[in-house]
């Protein structure tokens, strides 16, 4: 039997640490479906950056509307959690960020690929997050070659950040989602208040194990970024105890989320 | 279930969890197979891609010795037409493996060119099944030895498909390919008896659902699985099939069924 389906027995369920809603119902209901087979209990969950109006930097009334659809679902169905997204090049999403937050979003982000998430244009979020004692998920690309793509974050800019913050919960996303994951997992090793998800569609077998190796397993937390069977799968697959999957499955993001 | 390729050896880039054949077979025993065919990594590397065909040959006669009842493990060589077209070689290979591997970004080669032509026209006489291998590993992560010297295109693609259609030799399967690739393929491969899989990292379960969409370009009886074993966790590959919004009995063909009649000579 899966570990997933033994937590079910056990009265628990999966926690996913970096999911997406859409402006599309049918998508949202497919991943509700999905999060059901795949008894996962709760979803924190962003609008799908895609879904904006500007790809590279969409406007602060997008912006708004992907939260507002975000706590809509939230009310409907118990799930979701929202993360509060912003454009962080917008100064002004500073205030749509805490009203959010003040709404009962967990975190911020998905911070997106609008520009490198450092130095002035982290601070004001980072204080908020600070203030209301919340984690911040972060789009990173791990080492692509030749050259990372311009504003996007990898794992040697979250190592900048998390030293700059170091009291603030960072979560760095799909460690999954391409790119040099053995690097990147290498890299973060020493900065304990940073987080790895394990979303996204890369599926190489040995990732889970290389990060529960070198992060230790509290580190890291189930993610699907929305390909729930490759996740799910993942984890399963995995050559390390039963346990410490629970504790990638749910535990972990317990504490990051204090929820 | 049948996985028709899982790989054994080392890959020149990543330390593999599982290196040897009866590591792979026993994982892949593990995960519900009953058949798995097999290519050694080092096919794809080694100039003389026979050396290591030969010693996945030699690993699988001693494993089915000692261990007559376990899974079966059929034998793919990896061909590379551009560096040696030799009909004799072909023959041998023919003799003793379920079927042939060409991988042009590995081995730098164009799948428009004539010497693919030519094996092409070799294997068919032999009725031999011809796996084309697209990418090993999500693009992002490719070493840049390989990701910029021969990267496959869709016009090289498309051009192949065109000439394998005038040709009329179908037993061949599309292996890792894009998920793009397939669906701007998809009036050269529908209607023809050519199979794509789905083991690509761009190929996508769950919300997305590729796999119903594959269903409904290609057909349910034209797609098989692979999950790339060791390079891929199995269960995230198969997943995508078993919790797609398919019929079982498309499940069924896809993880089974299909690969019986590829393979059948």
């Amino acid at each position: 039997m899966y570990v997933f389906e033994k937590l079910r027995q056990k009265g628990k369920g999966v926690i996913d640490a970096h999911a997406h809603i859409y402006f599309n119902d049918e998508l949202n209901n497919n991943l509700l479906k999905l999060a059901n087979i795949f008894n996962i209990e709760r979803m924190y969950v962003s609008i799908y950056p895609f879904d904006l109006d500007n790809p590279a930097n969409p406007s602060y009334k997008s912006v708004f509307e992907g939260n507002m659809k975000v706590l809509d679902l939230c009310k409907k169905h118990s799930i979701f959690r929202g993360m509060v997204f912003v454009n962080h090049l917008d100064v002004n999403q500073v205030d749509m960020a805490e009203k959010f937050l003040r709404e009962g979003f967990a975190g911020i982000g998905e911070i997106y690929r609008y520009g490198k998430f450092l130095g002035k244009l982290a601070e004001p979020f980072m204080s908020l997050a600070k203030e209301y004692d919340v984690p911040v998920l972060i789009h990173t690309a791990h080492r692509l070659y030749p050259r990372g793509r311009v504003g996007e974050m990898d794992s040697n800019d979250i190592v900048k950040l998390a030293k700059k913050w170091p009291n603030i919960r960072i979560i760095m996303s799909h460690i999954s989602g391409g790119g040099d994951w053995e690097y990147a997992i290498r890299v973060i090793k020493n900065m304990s208040n940073v987080y790895i998800d394990i979303g996204g569609s890369v599926v190489d077998m040995g990732i889970i194990e290389k990060a529960v190796e070198i992060l230790k397993p509290h580190r890291i937390l189930f993610a699907s970024d929305n390909l729930i069977p490759q996740a799910i799968g993942r984890v399963e697959d995995a050559k390390i105890d039963e346990d410490i999957k629970e504790l990638i499955y749910a535990e972990n993001a317990l504490k990051v989320f204090k929820d | 279930m049948i996985d028709v390729l899982t790989f054994s050896g080392n890959y020149p880039f990543r330390k593999l969890l599982y290196t040897k054949l009866c590591d792979v077979a026993k994982l892949m025993l593990e995960e519900g197979f009953e058949i798995i065919f097999n290519a050694r990594i080092e096919s794809l590397f080694y100039r003389d891609f026979m050396e290591a065909n030969k010693d996945l040959l030699k690993e699988v006669n001693e494993l089915s010795k000692q261990q007559p009842n376990s899974i079966q493990i059929k034998p793919l060589a990896c061909f590379n037409p551009d560096y040696i077209l030799d009909r004799n070689i072909i023959n041998e290979v023919s003799k003793s493996f379920a079927g042939v591997v060409i991988a042009p970004l590995y081995h730098g080669f164009k799948l428009s060119s004539k010497k693919v032509s030519r094996f092409l026209r070799y294997a068919s006489e032999l009725n031999l099944p011809i796996l084309i291998l697209g990418y090993l590993e999500d693009i992002r992560e490719m070493h840049r030895a390989y990701r910029f010297r021969y990267p496959l295109k869709l016009d090289d693609l498309k051009t192949f498909l065109q000439e394998v259609k005038l040709f009329g030799y179908e037993k061949i399967v599309l292996l890792s390919f894009p998920y793009q690739f397939l669906v701007e393929s998809s009036n050269l491969i529908a209607n023809t008896s050519i199979y794509v899989d789905i083991s690509s990292h761009d190929i996508y379960g769950g919300v997305y659902d590729h796999i119903k969409n594959l269903v409904n370009i290609f057909g349910e009886d034209h797609i098989v699985f692979s999950s790339k074993a060791p390079l891929s966790y199995p269960k995230a590959v198969l997943f995508k099939v078993l919790y797609s919004d398919i019929s079982d009995k498309a499940k069924r063909k896809i993880v089974g069924e299909n690969a019986k009649k590829l393979f059948l000579r």
